[in-house]
C-alpha cells in the first residue's frame, strides 16, 4: 500500500509540471517571421521578496524599425511586454526606453518614435524564493523603408532564481 | 495479485506522463531556438532613413529572399467583403473590368502616402474601366477605417477584414500589398510596399490597356535613386 502512495504521489508530482508547461506554450506559434530578437538573459538570479529588477536585451534586425512604447500617433501600434501571470512571479512595472526621431524618406514631414538595432527594458519584479520562469510577450510592429508588417509576438523566456 | 496489476498500470502511467513531459519539453525547446535562428527570419534589407547602411550581403535585390508567394499570371482569387455601409462587394463583380486591389492598413504610414495618388488614379482613369479597391488588412471597427479613409480624402470602396482572406493572396506579409488585375481576372503585376506614383501609374496603364507586365521590374519608392536601400520584398 505504502509504495502504491509513493507511485501516486510521483504522478501527481508530474502532472504539475505538465500544467504549468502548457501555460508556456501559449506564446507559441505567434512567433513566425520575427524582426526582432531575444538576446537574453536565458537565466537570472535575484533577491527574493525584494523589488528587483529583471534587464532584458533585445536585436531589431538591420534595415527594419519598430514603434517606440510611446508613438506619436495613437493609429501606430506602440511596443508592449505582456507578462504572463504565474505563481509567485509578480510584474510590477516595465521601463521602457525612450525612442528615436525617425521619419520615412518618402514622408520626411510625418515624425515618428522608433527603436532600432539593440534596445533594452527593465522589468520591475517581486518574486518568491525559489526555481521560477519569467515568461513574457514582446509586443510591436515593424517597418522597412518601404512597407510595414503586421504585429507580432516575440516569446520572452527567463529562468529566475530567488534566493 | 490484484495488487500486483494495479502497480503496475500505475507504472505505466507514469512512463506514459514521463515521456509526454520530456516530449512537450522537447517541442518547446526546439520551437523557442528557431524564434531566435536568424537564417528563420525575414531576409534583412538596408533602410532608407538614418538607420545602418547597406552592407554587401543586402545590396543586390537578387539575394533577397523573397517569401512572398508570386502570383502574376494566376486568376485572381474570389472574394465577398463588406464595404464601409456594409454591403457586400464581391471582385467577381468586377470581371471586364481593370482592377487595382490594394490591402492596407490603419499603422501602416506607406500605406497613407500611395492612396490618395489612387483616389486621383481612379478618376482619372475610370472612363476607361479602371476600379480600385481598397482592403483593410485588420481587425478593427468599421468607424475607425471609415475616419481614416476620410482623413486621407479616398473615395473608392474600402472592403473591410481582408485578414481573413489573407492566404488567398499570399498571406499578405507586408503591407501596402497591390494587385493589377486584368479584365479576364488575372493578376498582371503584384507589389509589396510603397511604389513610386509614376510606377503605380503604369502599372494601372497595363490592365487597362490590356498589356502584360513589363520585363524590368519596378522598384519601391525608397529604393530609387532618390533615396537609400534596396526594396523590400515586393516584386512586380
Amino acid at each position: 500500500m505504502r509504495a502504491f502512495l509513493l507511485l501516486a504521489g510521483l504522478c501527481a508530482a508530474l502532472a504539475s509540471p505538465l500544467a504549468a508547461q502548457s501555460s508556456d506554450l501559449q506564446l507559441d506559434g505567434l512567433n513566425s517571421k520575427q524582426f526582432v530578437s531575444f538576446l537574453g538573459p536565458a537565466a537570472a538570479t535575484i533577491t527574493a521578496t525584494q523589488p528587483a529588477a529583471l534587464t532584458l536585451h533585445f536585436h531589431i534586425a538591420d534595415g527594419f524599425h519598430i514603434n517606440s512604447h510611446t508613438p506619436l500617433s495613437k493609429l501606430l501600434i506602440a511596443t508592449q511586454l505582456i507578462a504572463i501571470e504565474q505563481q509567485g512571479v509578480r510584474v510590477t512595472s516595465v521601463d521602457f526606453p525612450a525612442g528615436q526621431p525617425y521619419a520615412f524618406s518618402f514622408d520626411p514631414t510625418n515624425k515618428l518614435d522608433v527603436y532600432s538595432g539593440d534596445f533594452t527594458l527593465v522589468a520591475k519584479v517581486k518574486i518568491v524564493p525559489g526555481q521560477h520562469q519569467f515568461s513574457a510577450g514582446l509586443r510591436y510592429q515593424a517597418c522597412d523603408h518601404a512597407a510595414c508588417y503586421p504585429p507580432k509576438l516575440l516569446p520572452v523566456v527567463v529562468a529566475v532564481t530567488a534566493n | 495479485m490484484k495488487r500486483n496489476v494495479l502497480m503496475l498500470i500505475l507504472v505505466g502511467v507514469c512512463v506514459a506522463l514521463l515521456m509526454t513531459a520530456a516530449f512537450l519539453n522537447l517541442r518547446e525547446r526546439r520551437q523557442h531556438a528557431q524564434a531566435l535562428n536568424p537564417s528563420q527570419q525575414i531576409q534583412l534589407v538596408p533602410n532608407g532613413g538614418p538607420a545602418p547602411p547597406p552592407t554587401a550581403s543586402t545590396a543586390a535585390p537578387s539575394d533577397l529572399p523573397d517569401q512572398t508567394p508570386d502570383l502574376r499570371g494566376k486568376v485572381a482569387a474570389n472574394f465577398t467583403l463588406k464595404d464601409l455601409s456594409g454591403k457586400s462587394v464581391s471582385l467577381k463583380d468586377y470581371r471586364g473590368k481593370a482592377v487595382l486591389v490594394n490591402f492596407w492598413a490603419t499603422w501602416c504610414a506607406p500605406c497613407k502616402v500611395e492612396m490618395p495618388w489612387f483616389e486621383k488614379l481612379q478618376a482619372q482613369y475610370a472612363s476607361q474601366g479602371l476600379v480600385i479597391l481598397g482592403v483593410t488588412a485588420e481587425d478593427i471597427p468599421r468607424d475607425e477605417v471609415a475616419k481614416s479613409a476620410k482623413s486621407l480624402g479616398v473615395d473608392y470602396p474600402i472592403l473591410l477584414r481582408g485578414d481573413a482572406i489573407a492566404n488567398d493572396w499570399g498571406g499578405l506579409d507586408g503591407l501596402p500589398s497591390s494587385f493589377y488585375i486584368d479584365r479576364q481576372g488575372v493578376i498582371v503585376d503584384e507589389t509589396v510596399g510603397l511604389y513610386s506614383r509614376d510606377e503605380v501609374e503604369s502599372m494601372i496603364k497595363r490592365i487597362v490597356n490590356g498589356k502584360s507586365g513589363q520585363p524590368n521590374p519596378p522598384k519601391p519608392v525608397a529604393s530609387q535613386s532618390t533615396a537609400n536601400g534596396a526594396p523590400s520584398q515586393g516584386h512586380s
